[in-house]
């Protein structure tokens, strides 16, 4: 079996192929903003962006580049010198007076809140397994909504994928840990983030 | 990661993530594929290995859910083009009449077989390392490399 394996390698061509591509990709842009919990929450999020962060919405020559928006109400703006490797350090948060959360229980029942629509998830995720609500907006941008846990203890995951941009950005609201929350684990592993 | 740690990656263990992908999918192009979008996800990932081993079984593991999400998106779950595969790989590798044979054997298997019995048995790999890389457990581990090895050998003996 070694030997026969041994045999099997990837063409030399290929692997050149590759390592170009792999040498001029630009990483996607990955940006996590975790957790957000309700408004309160959502404002100390926004007091403990580091001082870097604070200075670049102050900046007045900084240019804002692209500004997305995501399910829950925030508002996320990227700016033009976002060279530097750590994403979050070019990016701000705003929209603490339209943030809501995406979750919503009354009675009991679970409702996932967006685009105008009322979905009830109560049945549909629950402590191991998620519901993932996809949807497309008008410019392109892309969501991808993961809901899971139970009436008592549930989150939500929002993945956004702008179009012509080869960015991601993840909003987490009261996830916890992977432990605590075997949905999210779950997430993560069909997602290949595991 | 940056692109050239990832290239480093690549560098060190691109052969032996492909024979890894080759031996869970069974063809040369899919294999191919697999590698590079496992590679490209890395860019995007931040990783710190603690030592070579942990991250050679980190990119194993990757290889594997990639394998296994393509398996499950194809439908190929039950049927390897093994025709395909064994003329991809004879066309480009070389093998010998005797390599056809244990490759074919092998691909013969079912994957959730043949991909522990790799492992094991080519790459070296205890059964608690099988373990983590295809996120089960050690016993079932333990037991798909015994019960691939005895259809092997069940095989073999027929043939006989």
């Amino acid at each position: 079996m070694k030997e026969t394996f041994d045999k099997i390698v990837m063409d030399e061509e290929k692997k050149a192929e590759m390592r170009y591509a792999l040498s001029t990709k630009k990483a996607k842009r990955k940006v996590w903003l975790a957790p957000v919990l309700g408004l309160a929450a959502a404002a100390i999020l926004l007091m403990a962006i580091p001082t870097t962060r604070t200075a670049i919405v102050s900046a007045a020559e900084r240019l804002l580049r692209t500004q997305y928006n995501s399910k829950s109400g925030l508002q996320l703006n990227f700016y033009a010198d976002d060279e530097t490797e750590d994403p979050n350090e070019n990016v701000s948060v705003n929209g603490m007076d339209t943030f809501k959360d995406l979750i919503e229980v009354k009675g009991d029942r679970m409702y996932l809140v967006v685009d105008n629509q009322l979905i009830d998830v109560t049945d549909l995720c629950s402590e191991d397994d998620y519901y993932l609500y996809e949807c497309t907006d008008a410019d392109g941008t892309r969501h991808m909504i993961y809901v899971g846990g139970t009436l008592e203890n549930h989150g939500w995951l929002e993945y956004i994928y702008p179009a012509n941009d080869d960015s991601m950005i993840c909003i987490t609201s009261n996830v916890g840990s992977q432990v605590q929350q075997p949905w999210k684990a779950k997430v993560y592993t069909d997602r290949g983030e595991a | 990661m940056k692109n050239d740690d990832v290239i480093g990656l690549f560098d060190a263990y691109a052969d032996d993530l492909y024979r890894f992908a080759v031996s869970y999918v069974g063809t040369k192009h899919d294999a191919e594929d697999i590698v590079q979008d496992v590679f490209v996800k890395l860019l995007s990932k931040h990783v710190l290995f603690f030592d070579k081993k942990s991250e050679k079984s980190y990119l194993m593991s990757m290889i594997a859910n990639q394998c296994k999400d393509f398996l499950k998106a194809s439908a190929r779950k039950t049927s390897v083009d093994l025709e395909s595969a064994e003329w991809q790989l004879v066309g480009s590798d070389e093998f010998s009449e005797r390599d056809r044979d244990v490759f074919d054997e092998l691909m013969r298997l079912d994957h959730t077989y043949r991909t522990p019995i790799f492992l094991h048995y080519y790459e070296g790999y205890s059964y608690k390392e099988i373990s983590k890389i295809l996120k089960i457990s050690e016993s079932a581990a333990a037991m798909r490399i015994k019960r691939g090895k005895e259809q092997l050998r069940f095989r073999l003996e027929e043939e006989t």
